[in-house]
């Protein structure tokens, strides 16, 4: 490869250049290691040795300690101490007199026999830093890299987190370097910096640490990415394995395991054995003791999983270690991390940083905001108050909670093993079946916990489920995911050879439906749903609603406990009552939905997507016109409602009012349906029982009012967009509104209640503004 | 774990930026022959123009309080940016301050020791750092330059907001006194600055000169501090909030927290000896009343004059139509620290005027003498009395006339036990339901502490109950502004009786004006005053209809709409009072000072607030009984549209100012936004209300009116018809 070099180096000689030892004062602080710092007259030097020249270097920020803010906005989850912020990979290279940083590019471009070789490796790679060499030896080069170190960059400072952190400029006179330390492998740097203020209108002080470590010389082979095994992927450009069509390929995330070379043989043998580098995660020393157990547990519980790809104790987590120990920094890259964060923010997250030239997980920063908690007792409350007493109890036990945040970490560090979510991992397991206590402590009831399915709703108190069994755990898709990304192949000595073989593995084992993947972003496919559990979501929605039913009917009795925290009793009740309309939506995409197959091989014989059946369609707007079309007395029970703050007409309306909204607004995907299945439920349907439905009710109330009212505003809006022009939709809406003009005629003759008859007298006027396109047709008595 | 360290070392801190500060003189050096020093436990060093000061070393980290107010000057402030700072050793050689921020923090202990955790995300940005420039004699003690601080504001005492004094010019400020005191350094300042602006006198433009007198304060203070004071509900005390980690189990929640006073040392009331001695015994009862709320004599009155922590400063002047109050509190924990207090004669005088219309038949001193000492000295008590309770922290409670019935507040037995209100700190006036039979004595006109304000304290100071506090509604009836009573149909009934009574009495009392009253709220006379107070007991009357409050109710919140009943008695009251034309007791001409009375504009422009306080789209939905409302509106603007009805001019201009004010609201709330009671029932009553007009625009017998219902029409094309696009 060429480098750009800055033109100043051409005309001068390299023996001008001063011996190191010769500029190095006696008495000067120095750090040796991966490379010697000197801080010498308040300048920063670094001896950079020849050996590394060509390294991959990769560079990572972590805030150490976070700043104080007056606000912390909830979608900002970045900005704690523990935060994993940037990281790049830079390459040191000699030019001249000049030691460069440049920003190296990764492809797979190895193999000098394609035809595409020379053309691939001929590109100048970016100097990013360029420093003049101040002293030489015989194996390194001195530099000063004090503007560097010092200044606002993202190799050092927290500029390449400016705008997730809302930073202004940093103030040099505010800002510090803290300390340094230099291993073998590795250097950290710590320093104080203070932003001025920018997007969070206020100055801001960061104790920021740097990480600098040498990427393994020798990239950890990569897997290609299967996109019917969910991983995160890093992307290069493939010069080698596809010489006449060159492309970008994904390179699957996940962790170099594999077994010390004195265990190779005992592994292929299909004995257990311990990987040469086991995954460890510490956990933040700030978290509560009585959590600490369930963070380790929830690490633990993938060890099941790498047994499948042949290892033991491949994962595990231990306490942070104490200050007193030096050979750790929290912002050393090397170290995976589990913080726990004084945050509002209910929810957690679990990144990871990757080598881009082989998609090796080099560590990983997992987040656990403790409104977390907030979050999981309010869910376990609203789907499982009916099965479980301990979800009733204000607040819940420590074991409770501990046992549903394990969950959240075993989640999070799904993720950071790889793992993306399957929304697919509820989808195939038979409601009935779920229901029994003996098949779920067998299988579980779902097939990955990387799908969002939270607990098992569909338990009824009658089955007797026991507690442990309500929560979700690793599934058979998780131990099939981690088998494909880490069973150690040395047999094949190229990615492709090993991707070719997985292919056909994971094409015979998806005979077990259990172990398909579905995307999170698949917005058709009902199987793929988040928050749902069991292939049947009227089924599963029937029972979960039957459960809450329960709950309501109890509720007030068992949120005497919290009677003295207004605040949770509100939320409680609020949670409900958005367990509710989930429980709804979960049924949508039987209506409008279809099943994807996209990612199947030929070989699978499967087809690329299908309708549902027309009975299930049936059954699913049936379910909806009984839950979203009527109103449900029993969620609205007016003493739980003072109690609760909550207003019908104010807070209690609006849900319904999206929801058949966006039933309205599946039109498109209806009519796309119908076009593949003519017999399947079709947008006439749709608008002619919405109708019925909706106008065939007196508008006494205000329920039946919103609906008469949400129906027609979206049909309006609907009616005259280019979308609903084709398949006869437009028209269909037409005629709809043209009977609720003609209804609202006739119902303003013979009604004498003054708020029915504005209702009419509205609805007929906003049909005739509509056709008129103004009001002026209102403007007389005629 | 076991890795190779090569080397782990510590770097002495070293600020990045380019320029270091220099290493700070010895003490020796510094201070030479003819250097000024003030001892003290914040020593004050002074050169020429040059002040300095010493920070003991065992001041660092601890609570300072930094306050600037104006002395002497046109101005009541306290410098906005009075607060807390604590020092600390910097980097580089220099001093560090930061200004405290709180917003997170844990108030218990039921998620386990949240302490670390939140310290861990919770460092705290340096404000300020300036260099050392020498160390004191003591060992470990730091001196600093504030030569800044003193004669431009700098960091510490800046007035930004005070546009005369944003910018002094440090070559015309003066320090003018110097005071150490314990824990604390005192400095009086004169701070002078030029702006070029227009005069007021000549209407030029030049440059103008202001100066004042400002007193700088910087104290440390002790390191107990208050502890907070929660707030579960709505509190009656003004709070502070942050995100609690440790008051609910497993979730941070914003929590409230009151601002109050530390009162184990009592409360220094100072009182500004410019004060008239006329107003001063008025003033110091006003103060001392809330100590039969404390129970114990909490406030006491002071010689010092001096604004400090514990102390209330009550200054002369500086204001004009109510009092101004200005507090200084401690992030962390509420503590109200200091308060000022500005009043003048001037505030008073408004209510002199309300109080001779409302209360003249009662109080015959205020009809002899509009300007009666005694009369002004008890209005400045109530008002000192209520600036006092927002100094100590108390919240305006708007309901505090609602609590009680005027069968109470006209019963001389109960009155005896009672004040009017059960709050002071509502927006007052004074007992206007009290008749002349009544045999209620002046004193209970006034305004003074409650029971509600006494259970406030009793909370906040004591160990009392909290008691229950609404907050402001503008759509409740039972907080709204200068009303009176919970049966305001009566209150109202009541007080117009006593407007008839005072009105004939008008015309001679107005002799009594010699021109320099300020009558620009009463439209210009005493007959204004009482067409004011005549239109704020009626819209006291409209707020019931459709008016609902959301009450507390065990541990949630219940909602009270007004009866069937209660509106149907407002809208009678309504049309007899506002809709059935002036009665002749009203119609007047003139006053003495040759001044028009326009009662009949003045009724036009009652009746229209009435009217968009009856069709207000907020609570349109709320009606009891729209058919009863529309029909009171279509019987008393339109005449039930009845063509054979001869309009007056009075009537039309009603009309057509409704139909204008109708198609706005219609407009701002039409169909084609969208749906919901409200707004389909004011469209339905506009649409409705156009077809009739339409009609008589063609049918009605009179030009003028016919003329009047098309211009009606042109109007709502205008406002609404045309406006409107699908």
């Amino acid at each position: 490869m060429l480098h750009a070099a800055p033109l100043a180096l051409s005309a001068q000689s390299v023996d001008s250049i001063p011996a190191v030892e010769s500029l190095i004062k006696p008495g000067t602080v120095q750090h040796k290691g991966m490379c010697n710092i000197f801080v010498q007259d308040g300048r920063y030097l670094m001896e950079v040795p020849d050996s590394i020249y060509g390294r991959d270097i990769l560079s990572a920020i972590t805030i150490v300690q976070g700043a104080a803010l007056v606000e912390r906005p909830p979608d900002k989850k970045y900005g704690y101490a523990g935060d994993a912020v940037f990281e790049r990979v830079i390459r040191f290279e000699k030019a001249g007199k000049r030691l460069n940083i440049v920003q190296p590019v990764f492809q797979n471009a190895n193999d000098s026999t394609t035809i595409y070789y020379k053309v691939a490796n001929d590109k100048i790679l970016p100097v990013l830093l360029s420093f003049p060499i101040k002293a030489q030896s015989d194996h390194s080069v001195l530099i000063d890299f004090t503007d560097v170190l010092t200044g606002d960059g993202d190799l050092f400072a927290l500029k390449g987190a400016k705008k997730e952190l809302g930073l202004g400029s940093m103030d040099a006179n505010k800002s510090a370097i803290l300390s340094i330390r230099c291993f073998p492998g590795n250097m950290n740097f710590r320093s104080l910096r203070t932003y001025g203020p920018g997007e969070n209108k206020t100055s801001s002080a960061w104790e920021v640490g740097a990480s600098w470590i040498l990427l393994p010389e020798q990239p950890m082979p990569q897997r290609f990415a299967d996109n019917r095994v969910g991983y995160f992927t890093v992307t290069v450009r493939d010069y080698d394995h596809y010489a006449d069509h060159p492309r970008a390929i994904q390179l699957a995330a996940r962790w170099d395991l594999r077994p010390k070379a004195a265990d190779e043989q005992r592994y292929l043998a299909g004995e257990l054995v311990e990987p040469e580098h086991p995954i460890v995660f510490y956990i933040d020393r700030n978290t509560p003791a009585y959590l600490l157990p369930y963070f380790i547990k929830g690490v633990n519980a993938w060890q099941a999983a790498f047994e499948k790809a042949g290892f033991k104790n491949a994962i595990y987590a231990l306490p942070e270690p104490t200050n007193q120990d030096t050979s750790y920094a929290m912002e050393d890259v090397r170290f995976s991390y589990i913080s726990y964060k004084a945050s509002p923010i209910p929810n957690a997250y679990g990144p990871h940083v990757c080598d881009p030239r082989s998609g090796q997980i080099i560590s990983s920063r997992v987040a656990v905001f403790h409104n977390v908690m907030d979050l999981v007792q309010r869910w376990y409350f609203s789907m499982c108050a009916a099965t479980d007493t301990a979800a009733r109890r204000y607040p819940l036990s420590h074991e409770v909670m501990g046992r549903l945040v394990q969950g959240v970490i075993t989640h999070e560090v799904g993720h950071t093993l790889g793992l993306r979510h399957n929304f697919g991992g509820s989808a195939w397991y038979e409601v009935d079946s779920i229901r029994k206590p003996a098949y779920v402590a067998k299988y579980g009831f779902g097939a990955s916990i990387m799908d969002y399915m939270r607990f098992n709703y569909t338990a009824q108190p009658e089955d007797h489920m026991p507690d442990t069994l309500l929560m979700p755990g690793i599934g058979v898709y998780d131990k099939f995911a981690i088998e494909w990304g880490y069973r150690y192949l040395p047999q094949f000595t190229t990615p492709k050879a090993t991707s070719d073989s997985l292919e056909h593995w994971v094409t015979q084992q998806r005979k077990d439906i259990r172990l398909r993947f579905g995307t999170e972003s698949d917005l058709m496919d009902p199987r793929y749903q988040s928050e749902d559990v069991g292939s049947d979501p009227v089924k599963a929605s029937r029972l979960a609603i039957k459960n809450l039913q329960f709950t309501m009917q109890h509720f007030d009795e068992w949120m005497k406990s919290s009677e003295s925290d207004p605040a949770h009793y509100r939320q409680q009740y609020r949670s409900l009552l958005g367990r509710y309309h989930d429980y709804i939506l979960h049924v949508f995409r039987e209506v409008s939905g279809r099943y994807n197959n996209r990612e199947a091989k030929p070989e699978e014989g499967l087809l690329s997507y299908e309708t549902l059946p027309r009975a299930r369609q049936e059954a699913a707007f049936t379910f909806l016109e009984e839950y979203m079309l009527n109103y449900p007395q029993w969620l609205f029970d007016p003493v739980v409602m003072q109690k609760a703050s909550f207003e019908f007409d104010r807070d209690g309306m609006e849900p319904f009012n999206i929801s058949l909204s966006r039933l309205i607004m599946a039109y498109t995907q209806i009519s796309d349906n119908l076009l593949v299945q003519p017999d399947g439920f079709s947008t006439k349907e749709l608008f002619e029982r919405l109708y019925t439905d909706i106008y065939s009710k007196s508008p006494v109330t205000t329920f039946n009012r919103e609906l008469q009212r949400t129906l027609l505003i979206k049909a309006l809006a609907i009616v005259e967009t280019p979308s609903g022009f084709g398949n006869d939709v437009s028209v269909q809406l037409m005629g709809m509104i043209d009977k609720i003009a003609a209804k609202s005629k006739k119902e303003l003759q013979t009604t004498s209640d003054l708020l029915i008859k504005a209702h009419w007298q509205s609805l007929a006027d906003m049909i005739r503004i509509w056709e008129k396109g103004d009001a002026s047709a209102l403007a007389t008595s005629k | 774990m076991k890795r190779y360290l090569i080397t782990a070392c510590l770097l002495l801190y070293v600020a990045l930026a380019a320029a270091q500060n220099k290493s700070p003189q010895s003490y020796k050096v510094f201070y030479k022959d003819g250097m000024k020093k003030m001892d003290g436990d914040y020593t004050v060093y002074q050169k020429d123009n040059h002040y300095y000061l010493e920070i003991p070393d065992d001041a660092l980290g601890k609570d300072v309080l930094v306050m600037g107010y104006i002395k002497r000057g046109y101005s009541a402030a306290v410098s906005k940016s009075s607060g807390i700072i604590r020092f600390s050793k910097g980097i580089n050689n220099s001093l560090n301050v930061v200004r405290i921020r709180f917003s997170e923090g844990a108030s218990g202990d039921i998620n386990g020791d949240m302490e670390q955790v939140l310290k861990a995300s919770g460092l705290q940005p340096v404000n300020y750092g300036y260099p050392v420039v020498a160390t004191g004699k003591k060992e470990h003690s730091y001196i600093i330059d504030i030569s800044r601080q003193l004669l431009e504001g700098g960091d510490w005492f800046p007035f930004p907001d005070i546009t005369f004094l944003s910018h002094p010019d440090p070559e015309r400020s003066v320090v003018e006194d110097i005071q150490t005191n314990e824990k604390s350094v005192r400095f009086t300042v004169e701070r002078s600055q030029t702006d070029y602006n227009k005069d007021f006198l000549t209407g030029r433009d030049m440059d103008l000169a202001n100066t004042y007198e400002v007193e700088l304060l910087l104290q440390q203070l002790p390191d107990e501090k208050m502890p907070r004071k929660l707030a579960e509900k709505e509190s009656p005390f003004e709070t502070f909030t942050f995100m609690d980690y440790g008051r609910a189990a497993y979730t941070a929640r914003k929590t409230s927290f009151i601002h109050k006073w530390n009162i184990n040392n009592k409360i220094g009331v100072a009182l500004d000896p410019n004060i008239p001695g006329f107003f001063r015994k008025y003033i110091e009862k006003g103060v001392l009343a809330w100590n039969e709320a404390f129970g114990s004599e909490v406030l006491k009155i002071v010689k010092d004059q001096a604004l400090s922590p514990g102390r209330i400063l009550i200054n002369w002047g500086n204001t004009n139509t109510t009092p101004k109050i200005a507090t200084v509190e401690h992030p962390e924990t509420g503590e109200i620290l200091t308060a000022r207090i500005n009043v003048t004669e001037a505030v008073t005088s408004q209510l002199m005027l309300r109080y001779l219309v409302q209360c003249g038949m009662i109080d015959n001193r205020i009809v002899k003498d509009i300007r009666n000492a005694a009369v002004q000295g008890e209005i400045m008590q109530w008002l000192i009395t209520k600036a006092v309770g927002e100094a100590l922290g108390l919240r305006a409670n708007l309901s505090g006339s609602y609590a009680y019935t005027t069968t109470q507040l006209r019963n001389p037995a109960w009155m005896k036990t009672h004040r009017f209100s059960a709050s002071i700190m509502d927006d007052l006036e004074f007992n206007y339901v009290v008749q002349p039979e009544d045999g209620i004595p002046a004193a209970a006109l006034m305004p003074g502490i409650g029971e509600a304000d006494i259970a406030a304290i009793r909370w906040a100071y004591g160990n009392g109950p909290m008691p229950v506090f609404l907050p402001e509604d503008s759509l409740s009836p039972i907080t709204q502004h200068y009303d009176l009573a919970s049966d305001k149909i009566m209150a109202a009934t009541l007080a117009i009786k006593n407007l008839q009574r005072i009105f004939p009495l008008l015309d001679t009392i107005s002799t009594q004006l010699d021109g320099t009253e300020d009558l620009f709220y009463s439209n210009g006379s005493l007959y204004g005053a009482a067409l004011v107070s005549y239109e704020k007991y009626c819209m006291d009357v409209a707020a019931l209809i459709g008016g609902a409050s959301r009450k507390p109710a065990g541990i949630g919140v219940e909602k009270i709409k007004t009866d069937a009943a209660t509106e149907k008695q407002a809208l009678a009251f309504l049309q007899q009072y506002a809709f059935s034309g002036p009665a002749d007791w009203i119609k007047v001409n003139g006053t003495p000072q040759g001044r028009i009375v326009r009662v009949q504009e003045a009724f036009i422009h009652m009746q229209m607030n009435i009217l968009k306080s009856l069709i207000d789209i907020r609570k349109l939905d709320e009606v009891a009984d729209v058919n009863e409302l529309f029909g009171f509106i279509d019987r008393n603007v339109f005449h039930d549209f009845n063509k054979d009805k001869v309009l007056t001019t009075q009537d039309r201009n009603l009309q057509l100012t409704f139909v204008y004010n109708l198609s706005q609201a219609a407009y701002k709330a039409n169909i084609s936004g969208g749906l919901n009671d409200a707004n389909t029932l004011l469209h339905f009553y506009f649409i409705e209300t156009m077809k009739k007009i339409d009609e008589l625009a063609n049918t009605h017998p009179d030009m003028l009116s016919r003329e009047n219902f098309r211009l009606m029409k042109m109007k709502a094309a205008r406002e609404f018809f045309t406006k409107i696009k699908a």
